[in-house]
């Protein structure tokens, strides 16, 4: 008994002149404060305070034209888990994920490796030509596609004129093409960035080890099998990441060019949330919010697990 | 991860399985062989990734009848320059472009300078709070955002700043931006020691050392930061819709397009003379920046 | 659109854009910003008008009010309808309001938006007696607790469904009579589909347009309703046999080929355009098309442009009924200037307003003598308002028998595939059992509405089923405000 109350003493004098210490430490640095001053309020006010206030919304019944909603705990989830639209645009969210970033991680890795070969032409040509549609605000993209993906536009003309298809295909206006479309549409727009990634990427690696390659007879595959691979593996998860938190920011494309539809088979989530809060006869703000919350547990429960998977790949990989 | 497999696949040509047994002379040829076929595939995509624009183009010069009618034909009759003028002029495209650039420039500013100076305190220095910071900030990361673009206005509506470039710009700078700092964090962090050092035995404070040393070192990051926020800053749609309502000659152009579609008509011409007006410049900044651009990100990533 | 904007927004686009280039440094200008931070207050400055109306009857009227009111400026925003009603919910939300604006219905039931507080009365500031809206405002609609909020400009009986037509350009002599009963149309539909022009640009990317043309054909097929509630039993009746006729034409001219193939998507101002292009003989829409082809597609006027009748099951069509129609511009709570705003409203309701929308080929004007009146407008344009005369009626409206009705419909959530969402799925074969979608989705609105009738009487308030009941109601002629007694 003694002994404990001599601890507990111990550690409260511990604690006390651990506390005089950061006082001090913290007088001493108060010039790290100030640097560190613009992101906390700034994050604070921009980031913290409206996520905590979202996921409050969440839990109040609050139609558009009021000017706050009551507190219904936690009956927009209720109704959400049950919401067979709400499902259907989280299934589109993670279909546009799966088929969209590795189409557009891969096609971005494709173009920059071969726009790094000293052996291409006109690279700079080519990078500025691919790297366009990054630039291009959606509205406008918006417009483009729908004119040209639709059935009686030049892409049709060309595959039913070619043979391709023998009856034309409205992409984006038909239920079974529409998502698909605004996929094709997204890598189209944004594979130029994942390309300067790449691009970056493949500037790391040492140009001796192409050298010693070359010495040894290797040729390009094998150069690019043996060398250029392993050594965009880290990357590999990096960029990955950074396109996947893109591929769930779609909204001006996907609005402007389908608006989720014909009957909500491009439907992603963001479009899912615009319409709750916006677009019905009574538009639900706590309904938007609830449904927000709920898709980005998912989504961030789905980032945690990929990100372990990643590193075990990579532990793996180190070992071998 | 497999996803590299299928690009892998995807590379034609270049590979026969036996190397050849005089390796040294045939190459040459083949090269150059293998120079012009990559060449002539790229451009076979290159003209579908640029068939849009070149659509884009002959669409901002005709008439509205003829965009629909001429199917494939992209040589309008007769340029109508005239889509130019309504684009600049009536379409007030020209003080939306000033908008976008003083929005885009001043987020990145913003964003550049806040991350730099965060970036360099957490990843160069111990103190206390350090870790809180950084465990605030990865939490909230990965915490879903939900709706926030109410609490972001009602925020900016409590400091008086909605309709203002201000509001825009400290909307899309101020919060968010983990992977920036973080950037800067590992990128400072690779800095030798002695850089401060020498810098204190010259009499240098902390501010000097930070903006005359430090900033000026950390350019790959800066460069890739900068461009990442130029391009969200630049395509934003929802939050400067939303904090223009009632001033639309503050808007930028991603915002201005809107004004092209009234209720019953669009004017899909204008549209398209304003989205070439405005792509211009920035094709022009990215020929001449592109190869920065990539040395940048490289550096940045070396880490 | 450009030329609809506002001369006095461009004018005060260019000048700011020169006061940019004055400063020289465009970050400066960041600094300060350039708006006034809290948009429509202060006794001084402009006006803030916004609608998602047209502008080229819309700004004559403006401009008279500033002319004769040299102290008064106002600023003019078109936004297109869907913008406008994210805008006012946000603006509302965050204190960006303007001082006067239309009110979409998506915006939210009227007298729910009084209630919420959004408007101020216009009777306290200006006396409408003796003008032409005067005896159409109705209480609950335009009149709240005894005070005039608002008044109607278009007569709102006006239906969606007249097939415009470019002649010179069909492929054959076609006689529009031949046209009138369902199948006729869908005959003539099929002929005149040739040579990759379609008969019809049909709209069916949104489910706006896709709504007008299910509820206003099944109106057409005998349907005694407005949105789906049958008056004269106040039941929904979305799976009544008029509604499934309805569906059945319009996919039946789908599965003859009539559609445009784009027809996924494509809005209706898409569906203009590639009519206006030549790519379908029929744009099946609203009386403002002959305003929308003169300002836009000028040549059209000379290639024979001319409106055909609404088709019904079998010639004329049975009437389409029509809500007493909304008040057109309310001013905001939030404006500090409610007098300014009052003088500018009040000055919509005159002859010259009237007479400019009829010259402006817009929707035809609450005061009919205007269209008689009228000598600018093409000959199309005119005979389809005569039409409109016969093929349209006024409705009831539930909620100016009762006001709690608007409780229940603003307690209702919405359940989807809704009706409009279910002819989309069938045109574009993801719904197949059509009938039975529609037969599910009018159980459950109608179980729907009875919750939100026990929520809303449970809180107090004096509704039941038998509100939305008019047994006194002949369909076949208009409702008037008297006729609520």
């Amino acid at each position: 008994m003694p002994e404990v109350s001599q601890t507990a003493a111990a550690s409260r004098t511990a604690r006390r002149s651990d506390r005089d210490r950061w006082w001090r430490r913290m007088r001493r640095d108060w010039w790290i404060y100030l640097f560190l001053l613009p992101t906390i309020v700034g994050y604070g006010l921009y980031t913290v305070y409206p996520l905590v206030a979202s996921w409050w919304y969440s839990f109040l019944d609050w139609p558009g034209f009021a000017q706050r909603g009551t507190f219904i705990g936690l009956e927009n989830y209720e109704r959400l888990i049950s919401d067979e639209l709400f499902w259907n645009a989280f299934t589109n969210s993670f279909i546009f994920l799966l088929i969209g970033l590795p189409l557009r991680v891969g096609l971005g890795l494709v173009l920059a490796y071969l726009l790094s070969r000293k052996a291409v032409k006109f690279r700079t040509g080519f990078r500025t030509l691919f790297f366009l549609p990054v630039v291009t605000t959606g509205a406008i993209i918006g417009m483009v596609y729908t004119l040209v993906l639709d059935s009686t536009g030049p892409v049709n003309r060309i595959l039913t004129g070619v043979g391709i298809l023998d009856q034309p295909i409205d992409f984006l206006g038909d239920p079974d093409t529409s998502l698909f479309a605004a996929i094709g549409v997204w890598v189209w727009k944004w594979v130029g960035i994942t390309m300067i990634y790449w691009l970056a990427a493949l500037q790391t690696i040492p140009q001796e080890l192409y050298e010693a390659a070359q010495l040894d007879g290797a040729n390009a595959w094998q150069e690019f099998r043996r060398i250029t691979l392993p050594m965009l593996v880290p990357f590999l998860i990096i960029i990955t990441l950074i396109d996947a938190v893109a591929a769930f920011n779609v909204f001006d494309l996907i609005q402007t060019m389908t608006a989720g539809g014909p009957t909500f088979s491009s439907e992603v989530i963001e479009i899912f949330i615009y319409r709750t809060a916006f677009e019905t006869t009574v538009p639900q703000l706590g309904y938007a919010s609830a449904a927000a919350v709920l898709f980005g547990l998912a989504a961030a429960v789905i980032a945690v697990v990929q990100g372990l998977g990643a590193a075990a790949a990579r532990k793996r990989m180190v070992r071998s | 991860m497999s996803l590299s497999e299928p690009t892998v696949r995807q590379r034609p040509t270049a590979a026969p399985d036996t190397a050849p047994p005089r390796p040294r002379r045939r190459p040459i040829a083949r090269r150059r062989v293998t120079t012009w076929l990559l060449t002539a595939g790229l451009t076979v995509m290159c003209l579908i990734w640029v068939y849009p624009f070149a659509w884009l183009i002959s669409a901002s010069l005709k008439t509205p009848l003829e965009l629909f009618g001429k199917g494939l034909n992209l040589v309008p009759d007769e340029p109508q320059w005239e889509n130019y003028v309504r684009a600049w002029t009536d379409g007030g495209f020209s003080t939306y472009m000033v908008n976008s650039i003083i929005v885009t420039v001043g987020s990145v500013a913003l964003v550049i300078l806040r991350s730099a100076l965060a970036g360099y305190v957490l990843g160069r220095f111990d103190f206390v709070g350090r870790k809180l910071i950084i465990g605030i900030m990865v939490v909230t990361f990965f915490l879903p955002e939900g709706y926030t673009i109410i609490a972001v206005t009602q925020i900016t509506d409590s400091m008086g700043l909605l309709n203002t470039h201000l509001g825009m710009i400290l909307g899309l700078g101020a919060g968010g931006h983990v992977p920036a700092l973080l950037l800067y964090a590992a990128y400072f962090r690779s800095l030798p020691k002695e850089l401060e050092e020498s810098a204190k035995v010259d009499g240098a404070g902390h501010f000097r050392t930070f903006f005359r040393i430090m900033l000026p070192l950390s350019m790959p990051v800066t460069a890739t930061v900068g461009l990442l926020q130029f391009l969200t800053a630049w395509n934003a749609f929802l939050l400067p819709l939303v904090f223009t309502l009632s001033q639309p000659d503050l808007r930028p152009l991603a915002v201005g397009m809107v004004g092209f579609v009234s209720q019953n008509y669009t004017d899909h011409t204008g549209m398209a003379a304003a989205a070439v007006i405005s792509l211009t410049p920035l094709v022009i900044v990215f020929i001449l920046l592109q190869r920065h651009f990539v040395n940048a990100v490289a550096g940045a990533v070396k880490q | 659109m450009g030329e609809k904007r506002s001369n006095a927004m461009t004018r005060r686009q260019t000048l700011s854009m020169m006061g940019g280039i004055a400063a020289g440094v465009p970050l400066l200008a960041s600094c300060t910003g350039s708006g006034d931070p809290d948009g429509s207050s202060g006794g001084s400055g402009a006006l803030k008008w916004w609608d998602h109306k047209n502008g080229v009857w819309i700004e004559p009227t403006l401009e008279r009010v500033m002319s004769a009111n040299p102290d008064l400026t106002i600023e003019r925003e078109e936004y297109p309808a869907s913008e406008l009603v994210s805008a006012l919910q946000l603006g509302h939300r965050s204190d960006q309001m303007p001082d006067v604006h239309t009110a979409h219905p998506s915006l939210g039931p009227i007298s729910v938006l009084v209630e919420e507080g959004w408007f101020q009365p216009l009777g306290d500031h200006v006396d409408l007696a003796g003008t032409a809206v005067a005896d159409r405002l109705v209480e609950g609609v335009h009149i709240f607790d005894g005070k005039v909020y608002s008044f109607p400009l278009d007569d709102g009986r006006t239906h969606e469904q007249t097939p415009w037509v470019v002649t010179d350009r069909l492929p054959m002599d076609v006689d529009p009579e031949d046209a009138r009963s369902w199948d006729g149309f869908r005959t003539v539909a099929r002929e005149i589909t040739k040579d990759n022009v379609y008969a019809i640009a049909f709209a069916a990317k949104g489910p706006n347009f896709l709504d007008l043309k299910l509820q206003q054909l099944a109106s057409a097929a005998g349907a005694t309703h407005v949105g789906g509630i049958d008056y004269t039993t106040g039941e929904y009746v979305f799976d009544s046999q008029p509604f499934l006729d309805a569906m059945e034409f319009i996919l039946a001219l789908h599965s003859d080929g009539a559609f445009h193939p784009s027809l996924g998507s494509m809005g209706p101002e898409d569906a203009a355009q590639r009519w206006a292009a030549g790519e379908a003989h029929i744009h099946w829409h609203g009386p403002w098309v002959p305003g929308v082809v003169t300002n836009n597609y000028p040549e059209l006027l000379d290639m024979g442009f001319d409106a055909w009748r609404m088709p019904g099951p079998d010639g004329a069509p049975s009437p389409v009924h029509f809500p007493p129609p909304p008040g057109e511009f309310w001013i905001s709570s939030a404006s500090q200037r409610p007098e300014d705003a009052a003088l500018a409203i009040a000055a919509f309701a005159t002859e010259e307003t009237f007479a400019d929308m009829v010259n402006a080929m817009a929707t035809p004007p609450i005061d009919p003598s205007a269209v008689d009146a009228a000598e600018d407008v093409n000959e199309p344009y005119r005979r389809n308002l005569l039409n409109l005369r016969e093929e349209c009626r006024y409705a009831p409206a539930p909620e100016a028998r009762n006001p709690a009705v608007v409780q229940v419909v603003s307690e209702m959530q919405g359940i989807n595939p809704n009706p409009a969402e279910i002819l989309q799925g069938a045109l574009t074969e993801t719904i197949d059992d059509w009938r039975q979608a529609l037969t599910e989705y009018t159980s459950s609105i109608s179980a729907e509405r009875d919750r939100a009738i026990e929520a809303v009487a449970s809180d107090g308030a004096d509704v039941s089923l038998d509100d939305w009941v008019f047994p006194q109601w002949d369909p076949a002629n208009d409702f008037t405000a008297d006729d609520y007694a």
